[in-house]
């Protein structure tokens, strides 16, 4: 064999060893959202609550949508890394989805919450819990933050969701210090009326 | 052996020898060509994000420069920054005797250009009776009205829609009040005044005055937040848990919500000493009797409880004491009593089994972990070879020391002192898994059984808790510590009275030497028991407590009791003390008239009502004689509210936020060992997909280069 079929040969394999690699993850991704969507009804109604698939050790808490439904998320119970693989998740001992308070929710900059990077002022998003609660929200703003600027996490007295992923959305590195955080405010209860 | 139409491009012969020596060869040059590829990625990436980096540390400072004034609210009309309101608190407090009398005003000014609506969380002490609302607009004063919890939401939101300045006040907890006040105008202040009255603490010769101010953020645990989103709604957990969870003001900021605070102090008998436990105060003599107390420092930031306590000259205390109030035709006698103290020898004690129950969790980080420390090592030190002990540690998991009891001998505390150094906080609180391991044993007969835990009470399912001690109490006895700024004493008071314990609070570590002390004395010595009343025959009594709790050494016996006639005669107080029956009788004639013993005295009956509810009484019944005492006698309880409203619209067209006040986080609480810091978010998948797709573009380059090149390098 000539030694350039064999150099091809070698680099095609890694190659596609690399695009298995990356691609498992997104198709892990996606795969789990789909399962999860299917008893995210049974959730709600409070009748017997399958698990999405057998072993699985989470579940859905609310389901996120924006962009007409081109995005249509299930936000599970927490942020581990095992959880935020198959899901965004909520972040425990913030406002617990469907209640008055600021709701945070974090996600993978490159899997689920590719999205947010796209949000802008006055973009909408909507936040059905499993309290059969519904409200729609609109982003009133976007930070960069230090993952110790754990005040984004707050009660801020007014009634928002915090989407958080990481930071700058393009570097192929995963764990640098910096967070990306869109910040939206509930459309009914921005006023007295609620 | 290769024909030259096996493949259009397999025409170069090659003799097998060189195939292998080849293969070798671009095996090695493709792992260098790959290695050296991937370190040409890695350095460019890193470089790409390095670049980026620099470019949101700028951007971070901007944001970092504008955030240093956060909890500003955006109008979405205008675009603009607004402030929240801000809030001052000024507390009056009279006490006379046992009893104390307090108005709190809070007065809202509302910083901003619009309309606010504020929400205020705040504390009270446990005992506190609720009584009066007063809404102050200018020189225009409002009185409250108390209502059924439902009337005075639907007011209150009916006063919000037509514009009327409105307030309501409400219980959420016990100890726990929120006060919601509505169309307050730009530029405008607004004073809310709550009065409430209650009975003081007494023990050991001291009287204890507590005005808590700090409601410590709650931890709510995994399980509660399961049940939460779970079709069995478990009825006895944190189901509010967002409504007493209120917004907390960054620990970088200055503090907020500064409150001043004075007494008027008639302590019925001549005061020896008067002390502050965690602000510095002035006092100003006026009898012997009487003092006036303030804060040294004017006002000060709502982030720890005031706590004032004053003891009487030597003899100088009676050894009973009666106060009356005749309140329509209701009659009602607050009786204090002092029962006999012994000095018992040190070898007579009853052996005891011990278990020290620690909290280790994030929130005990700090200074609260040293006086903890401290009180356990020195607990363990007072053990006598006969007691037996263990100590439980728990965070969100639960760990003990040994397996059971074990004497303690000399081998066994310098161990448990080993285990006391090394105790580190952090995690959750999940307090349940531990109280049921420390009452999990059967006590042995002849044997006391006391379970000491120390904590700093930051725990959520609190009816949970109570039910798992009245249906496994037994023979075991609750002793919690209270430690830190902010511990929550309703919590502990209400497991003390059910674990028929008592309840220790120390604000400071120069504190706990002298706590301990006294809760030893509690430990070590015979108690009064089965404590019965005998009242003249002729009357109709309604005595609170209806079962009275064992008196610890230096506890008084405190009774309040509603008649229907005028009080006269004595009442006849029995019990058994040391293994003798003893007796005492009162006299209940007195010629002053003190106000607010009917309310202290409906405060107590409602708390246990609001005890059967636990116990498994019926709501219904529970709830109507909740209403009935607490209409009858203005307060506010689970079930009603005090609400006031203004009888002119003052807003007409313009809109209104919202706003729930932040509080300051609890004195030398860390927020970074309560929240931890924001997850991970981000795959290594671009960076897979990246190295594949370099590697593809380099295969091809290969395969599709000149044939003479390679021919070329088969030369050297």
């Amino acid at each position: 064999m000539h030694i350039r079929n064999l150099l091809f040969f070698c680099l095609m394999s890694l190659a596609i060893w690399q695009l298995f690699e990356g691609g498992y993850i997104h198709a892990k991704a996606w795969l789990a959202q789909h399962l999860i969507h299917a008893t995210w009804q049974e959730t709600m109604s409070r009748t017997n609550v399958r698990s999405p698939w057998p072993g699985a050790d989470m579940h859905p808490v609310a389901r996120l949508t924006a962009k007409r439904g081109e995005v249509n998320l299930m936000v599970l119970s927490d942020t581990s890394a095992r959880t935020l693989a198959f899901g965004p998740g909520h972040m425990a001992g913030t406002t617990v989805p469907g209640h008055y308070g600021n709701v945070v929710m974090s996600g993978h900059r490159d899997t689920h919450f590719a999205f947010i990077k796209h949000l802008q002022d006055g973009d909408q998003l909507n936040l059905e819990a499993k309290n059969g609660n519904r409200k729609t929200y609109e982003v009133i703003g976007t930070r960069v933050l230090h993952q110790n600027d754990i005040e984004i996490a707050f009660e801020t007295g007014d009634d928002r969701i915090t989407l958080i992923t990481c930071y700058p959305f393009d570097s192929p590195i995963p764990g640098g210090p910096l967070r990306y955080a869109v910040i939206a405010r509930a459309l009914t209860a921005q006023y007295l009326e609620i | 052996m290769q024909s030259p139409s096996s493949g259009s491009w397999r025409y170069t012969q090659i003799p097998q020898k060189t195939i292998i020596t080849d293969g070798l060869k671009g095996l090695f040059i493709s792992i260098g060509v790959g290695l050296t590829t991937a370190t040409f990625l890695f350095a460019t990436t890193l470089a790409l994000t390095l670049i980026a980096g620099a470019a949101n540390a700028e951007e971070l400072n901007d944001l970092q420069k504008t955030s240093s004034g956060t909890l500003l609210v955006k109008n979405a009309q205008t675009g603009e920054y607004t402030p929240t309101p801000t809030l001052a608190t000024e507390v009056e407090i009279d006490v006379s005797g046992m009893l104390s009398r307090t108005k709190v005003s809070q007065k809202f000014q509302n910083n901003s250009k619009d309309w606010v609506e504020g929400i205020y969380v705040f504390p009270l002490p446990d005992n506190a009776a609720v009584d009066r609302l007063r809404m102050r607009i200018g020189s225009r004063i409002i009185e409250g009205q108390i209502k059924e919890k439902k009337v005075a939401k639907k007011m209150f939101h009916e006063a919000k829609k037509s514009g009327k300045k409105a307030t309501l006040v409400e219980q959420e907890r016990s100890n726990i009040f929120t006060t919601s006040l509505t169309n307050i105008a730009p530029g405008e202040s607004i004073t809310v005044e709550i009065e409430y009255q209650n009975t003081l603490d007494y023990r050991e010769g001291i009287v204890r005055l507590r005005f808590p101010l700090v409601v410590a953020p709650r931890y709510i645990s995994d399980r509660e937040y399961e049940a939460l989103n779970t079709p069995q709604k478990i009825r006895n957990n944190t189901e509010d848990a967002n409504r007493i969870s209120p917004p907390v003001i960054d620990e970088s900021e200055p503090k907020r919500n500064f409150v001043n605070l004075s007494i008027n102090l008639d302590a019925g008998f001549t005061i020896a000493n008067i002390q502050s436990t965690n602000h510095d105060i002035r006092k100003h003599k006026i009898t012997d009797r009487k003092y006036t107390i303030q804060l040294a420092s004017g006002s000060v930031p709502a982030d720890r409880d005031f706590e004032v306590t004053w003891r009487s000259a030597p003899n100088a205390m009676p050894s009973s004491a009666v106060y009356t109030e005749i309140k329509g035709d209701k009659h009602f006698s607050l009786i204090t009593l002092f029962p006999p103290t012994v000095q018992t020898e040190p070898d007579v004690r009853l052996p005891r089994d011990v278990v020290f129950v620690v909290d280790t969790s994030g929130s005990m980080h700090g200074s609260s972990l040293d006086q903890a420390k401290s009180a356990l090592t020195m607990a363990v030190r007072r053990l006598t070879k006969n007691d037996r002990f263990n100590i439980i540690q728990f965070d969100d998991q639960t760990k003990a020391l040994f397996d059971r009891e074990r004497p303690a001998s000399n081998k066994n505390l310098k161990v448990a002192c080993q285990y006391i150094d090394a105790l580190t906080a952090d995690g959750g609180t999940e307090f349940a898994p531990a109280l049921s391991m420390a009452l999990n044993d059967e006590v042995k007969t002849g044997r006391i059984r006391q379970i000491v835990f120390i904590t700093d009470g930051s725990i959520g399912n609190e009816d949970q808790i109570f039910s798992m001690i009245k249906s496994r109490l037994g023979a075991n006895r609750l002793f919690p510590i209270g430690i830190g700024s902010a511990p929550n004493s309703h919590l502990m008071t209400k497991i003390a009275e059910y674990g028929r314990g008592s309840f220790t609070y120390i604000g400071d570590i120069s504190e706990v030497a002298m706590k301990m002390g006294e809760l030893f004395n509690r430990l070590e010595n015979p108690i009064v028991t089965d404590i019965t009343t005998h009242w003249p025959k002729h009357f109709k009594v309604d005595i609170t407590p209806e079962i009275i709790p064992d008196l610890y050494q230096g506890e008084p016996l405190v009774i309040i009791a509603e008649t229907d006639k005028f009080a006269t005669g004595s009442v006849q107080i029995s019990g058994m003390f040391a293994g003798r029956k003893w007796n005492r009788s009162v006299d209940l004639e007195t010629q002053t008239n003190q106000q607010g013993i009917g309310q202290v005295w409906a405060r107590r009956k409602i708390s246990e009502h609001m005890g059967s509810l636990r116990g498994g009484a019926a709501e219904d019944k529970v709830r109507q004689a909740i209403m009935h005492l607490a209409l009858e006698h203005s307060l506010i309880t689970k079930y009603t509210s005090l609400v006031a409203v203004d009888i002119t619209p003052s807003r007409t067209t313009e809109f209104m936020y919202r706003q729930r006040l932040p509080l300051n986080l609890p004195n030398r609480w860390s927020q970074a060992k309560i929240f931890g810091t924001l997850p991970q978010t981000a795959t290594p998948s671009a960076m897979h997909l990246m190295l594949s797709a370099l590697l593809s573009i380099l295969a091809f380059a290969c395969f599709f280069s000149p044939k003479t090149y390679w021919e070329a390098k088969e030369q050297w």
